[in-house]
């Protein structure tokens, strides 16, 4: 190689060096994702707080008679109170339990079980791909309410069974999400090298597919959340959620839409956490779409 | 045509009747990305009406962003300053948005690299072209119709009325760069803008597009500014040349001057990088020395009766039919053929990522062809693959040393011995091996090639199958790359099923070719038999439309087309090549040749093998 000095393909006599350009681009992008994902975790890190420390700075539990009832906000019930005179804010935040952590569980549990799907169609031979898919789409041309509202009346309505139904519900698009990645990843060369080496399958999906699909799971993560924070709350609106007296956001709006001309603080306080959850879970996703690193 | 009769830039005021006024001028002209050094520098540049300038340079050197500036499209953070800049008479640094819309389509056009992008998908292309004529002539109805039909026959689409009807799809890669080109004719433009525009296509193709660009530019009278990296294309279209390295022309002048007579050291090492048909200076070394093929022995692997059929849309597509084969320990078979001749998917049945549909693949006399599980984890350890795209040879996100630990893994090496092996192997492929710790977007796209070629042999594999390992690079980094794909070859007592469409390239590395249509070996020989004396029509085609680097063999006039039919040529029932076949007879129409001896070693499938008929 050394006849041609001239021109040889090392990158280093380019004028810009690809070292320092990456490096820049990488800091400028570090940035950019910094800012949505910052603010939408913090919301959420905020609200997590809250729902556990509010019983302890405020000296009501949320179902215990604090006051009148019906008080407007003021410095005692920073919320009001609801029609039984029981702490809105207290019950409130502890209602954040409950719909967070179901959002939160949910959404977990439909990237585990969906990625797996999604990497087994994706991965596995074609009938295993057709059934599994075919699976999904039966799953997908169910709308998840009527689902849910079915899955509610059969078994229980615990924490346990909404955690499951809303999990089954939202797993099909990380399957189809996973999958489709995968048979876009699985004719690229790195993973036809991987397999003419002899690397297993497992393997293969765990160093190369799984790192090159992650940064899209966590977009869908985010976007499953928002969504199941939605259905938990209509599925509790619709008085099938998690059963009194356990306080939740769509009880909370469901029971207090009554006194909306007079006591409208009821439903806004309900209504505002749920938004400012989506909000959050949606800054979160947004952030990760638009950081998504292309793959080759 | 006075292609001949090339000028210098100094008597092309006495050429008015075909050299007419500048269409393009800029002098002094730099383009600037944000903050970064310049990316083009001081260029010079004048296309006239009626001639074809050719850029020259290397992925980076920033030919495309002079094309780009020229229609006021490069993204918004360039910066463009220049003494000049005038596109036939609009000064393009004043220009607004409106006059750049202006300028585009009925001034300056584009015909790109990929006509299937520039084409809408979803409308017929009598349609599209259309469009552009309602729009830059004002022609409704009838008269519109008419336009788009002559304008489709001066770009020689055979049977415009039919393939006004189509849709992109429906037509070959050959057609549609032929209908690109006459959508960016229809708004009569007088300066036109190919880039690249014949990289994606079979060189057979590429000839007859090289040909309808010289007589684009005579009928129409366009100045054409042709942007290639291929020598080849621009010795035998362009009128002039400029080299561009680095953002800046490095040389410029007529055609003859710069590609016969270059005064640059660039230019030189350019030239110098091609490799050309009828050399084989990058021989092996050690060739008597012992090392060579030993036909003789027991082959080491042998291919007999391997198909491969796909099912689409209730049609059985034969990609490979009945291809055998027998490769020598230590030999290297060059496998030529176009797009669609069943070349990469004999290569994927050799590693064993496809299924063959029939036929036996056989290794050191042991049948792999239907090995499963543990058995063909050990079978694969012996079999390696290179791809074309260095890109994505590498996965992204891993470092180059956990890339090259794989196939080691896998052969159960690991740890430290794995360390010392890919150390090695990276200081053989000329990669410092310190710098393995990096992720592969840090490296250049030779060096990503480099590395994918040391991962291929890290596990002492016997056979390395290369699918255009080179096509995707640079020609002065893909000499280099096949020197060392020979020396490594040497080294590590390889062989070597080499699969390109570039016969100077397979020729420059082969021990033995063979010549792939529609699926079928059409022919097989000794590399030297079968450049020196092809016997093959489609071989032969083949040779003669490899644009060569030298100006003065330019064909003289425009030679009929051959017919571009876009028939599916592996459905016909006797010789698959004979609708495009100069020699064929009703025999050829009806009946298949099969691949019969010439003489030793030299194999042909054709009723009427080339030089050998008149001697019955």
């Amino acid at each position: 190689m050394s006849e041609s000095p001239v021109l040889s393909d090392a990158p280093a006599d380019r004028n810009e060096s690809p070292e320092n350009a990456s490096a820049a681009r990488a800091r400028r992008r570090g940035a950019r994702i910094g800012v949505g994902v910052a603010v939408g975790l913090g919301l959420l890190v905020l609200m997590f707080a809250l729902a556990y420390v509010a019983p302890l700075i405020r000296p009501f539990s949320p179902s215990e008679v604090a006051g009148k009832p019906f008080a407007a906000p003021d410095g005692t019930h920073w919320l009001g109170t609801d029609d039984l005179g029981r702490d809105y804010f207290v019950r409130l935040c502890v209602a954040g339990r409950t719909s967070l952590s179901i959002a939160l569980a949910g959404s977990v549990l439909a990237l585990v079980a969906g990625s797996a799907v999604g990497f087994a169609a994706g991965v596995g031979g074609r009938w295993l791909d057709a059934l599994l898919m075919g699976g999904v789409d039966l799953l997908l041309s169910f709308p998840s309410l009527l689902l849910g509202l079915a899955a509610v009346t059969v078994f229980s309505s615990s924490m346990t069974t909404l955690i499951a139904v809303l999990s089954i519900v939202s797993l099909p698009h990380f399957a189809r999400i996973v999958r489709a990645r995968c048979v876009e990843l699985r004719e690229l060369e790195f993973v036809l090298s991987a397999r003419i080496s002899g690397v297993r399958s497992s393997t293969i999906v765990v160093k190369h597919l799984l790192p090159n699909v992650f940064p899209l799971m966590m977009v869908q993560l985010a976007n499953s959340a928002a969504i199941v924070i939605l259905l938990e709350s209509a599925l509790s609106y619709l008085g099938l959620g998690v059963q009194p007296p356990t306080p939740s956001w769509g009880r909370m709006i469901a029971e207090s839409q009554n006194y909306l001309t007079d006591s409208p603080w009821l439903v806004l306080g309900a209504g505002g956490a749920l938004l400012l959850s989506s909000i959050g879970w949606g800054l979160i996703g947004e952030g990760f779409a638009t950081s998504r690193r292309s793959v080759v | 045509m006075k292609v001949a009769a090339a000028d210098d830039p100094g008597q092309t005021q006495k050429d008015d009747a075909r050299r007419g006024e500048a269409v393009l001028r800029c002098r002094d002209f730099n383009v600037r990305y944000g903050t970064a050094p310049d990316s083009v520098r001081a260029v010079d540049l004048t296309v006239r009406a009626g001639e074809i300038v050719g850029l020259i340079g290397e992925s980076g050197s920033g030919k495309t962003s002079v094309a780009m500036a020229c229609l006021g499209l490069l993204p918004k953070q360039a910066h463009v300053s220049a003494e000049t800049f005038e596109v036939c008479g609009t000064d393009l640094a004043a220009a607004d948005d409106k006059a750049l819309t202006r300028l585009r389509g009925s001034e300056v056009a584009m015909v790109f690299q990929d006509a299937m992008g520039a084409l809408d998908p979803s409308m017929r292309v009598g349609r599209q072209i259309g469009e552009v004529v309602a729009r830059h002539r004002g022609l409704k109805g009838k008269a519109r119709q008419n336009a788009v039909l002559e304008l489709l026959r001066r770009v020689r689409v055979p049977e415009p009325e039919h393939r006004a009807r189509q849709y992109p799809h429906q037509l070959s890669g050959g057609l549609r760069q032929r209908v690109a080109m006459a959508l960016a004719l229809a708004g009569e433009p007088r300066l036109l803008l190919a880039d690249e525009p014949t990289t994606a296509l079979d060189v057979t193709v590429q000839a007859e597009i090289l040909r309808l660009l010289r007589t684009v530019r005579d009928e129409f009278g366009v100045g054409i500014l042709l942007i290639s990296h291929d020598i080849g294309v621009i010795a035998q279209t362009a009128d002039r040349v400029a080299v561009m390295r680095d953002g800046e022309i490095v040389e410029s002048g007529a055609v003859e001057d710069v590609l016969l007579r270059p005064t640059s050291d660039y230019t030189r090492m350019l030239l110098g990088s091609v490799p050309k048909l009828g050399e084989r200076a990058r021989r092996r070394p050690a060739e008597g020395a012992g090392g060579g093929t030993d036909l003789d022995g027991a082959p080491l692997f042998v291919v007999d009766g391997l198909s491969r059929s796909f099912r689409a849309r209730g049609r059985v597509v034969h990609a490979v039919r009945d291809v055998s084969l027998r490769v020598g320990r230590g030999e290297v078979l060059g496998v030529v053929g176009e797009s669609g001749s069943g070349k990469s998917t004999l290569a994927k049945m050799l590693v064993r990522l496809d299924q063959p549909s029939a036929g036996r693949l056989e290794m050191n006399g042991a049948d792999y062809g239907r090995l499963r599980g543990k058995r063909l984890k050990a079978f694969r350890r012996a079999v390696q693959m290179v791809f074309q795209h260095p890109a994505g040879s590498l996965n992204p996100k891993l470092r180059v040393v956990t890339s090259m630990r794989e196939p080691l893994a896998a052969g159960g090496v690991t740890g430290g011995e794995a360390r010392r092996r890919i150390d090695e192997v990276l200081a053989e492929v000329g990669v410092p091996p310190e710098t393995a710790g990096r992720l592969p977007h840090e490296f250049s796209g030779g060096q990503k090639q480099r590395i994918a070629i040391a991962r291929a042999i890290a596990a002492r594999p016997q056979v390395v199958v290369l699918d255009e390992p080179t096509s995707a690079l640079d020609v002065s980094v893909q000499a280099q790359v096949l020197d060392l794909l020979l020396k490594v070859q040497q080294a590590e007592e390889l062989t070597y099923v080499f699969i390109s469409h570039d016969l100077a390239v397979v020729q420059a590395i082969s021990d033995r070719v063979m010549v792939m249509y529609a699926g079928r070996v059409v022919e097989i020989a000794e590399a030297e038999a079968l450049f020196a004396s092809p016997a093959h029509w489609y071989t032969r085609a083949l040779l003669e439309a490899v644009p060569s680097p030298d100006p003065r063999d330019r064909p003289e006039s425009g030679a009929a087309s051959p017919p571009d039919t876009g028939d599916r040529p592996e459905e016909a029932r006797g010789c698959v090549f004979a609708a495009r076949c100069p020699r064929a007879e009703s025999r050829c129409r009806a009946e298949a040749p099969e691949l019969s001896t010439l003489s030793a070693g030299h194999a042909v499938a054709c009723h009427f093998p080339a030089d050998r008929e008149g001697s019955k």
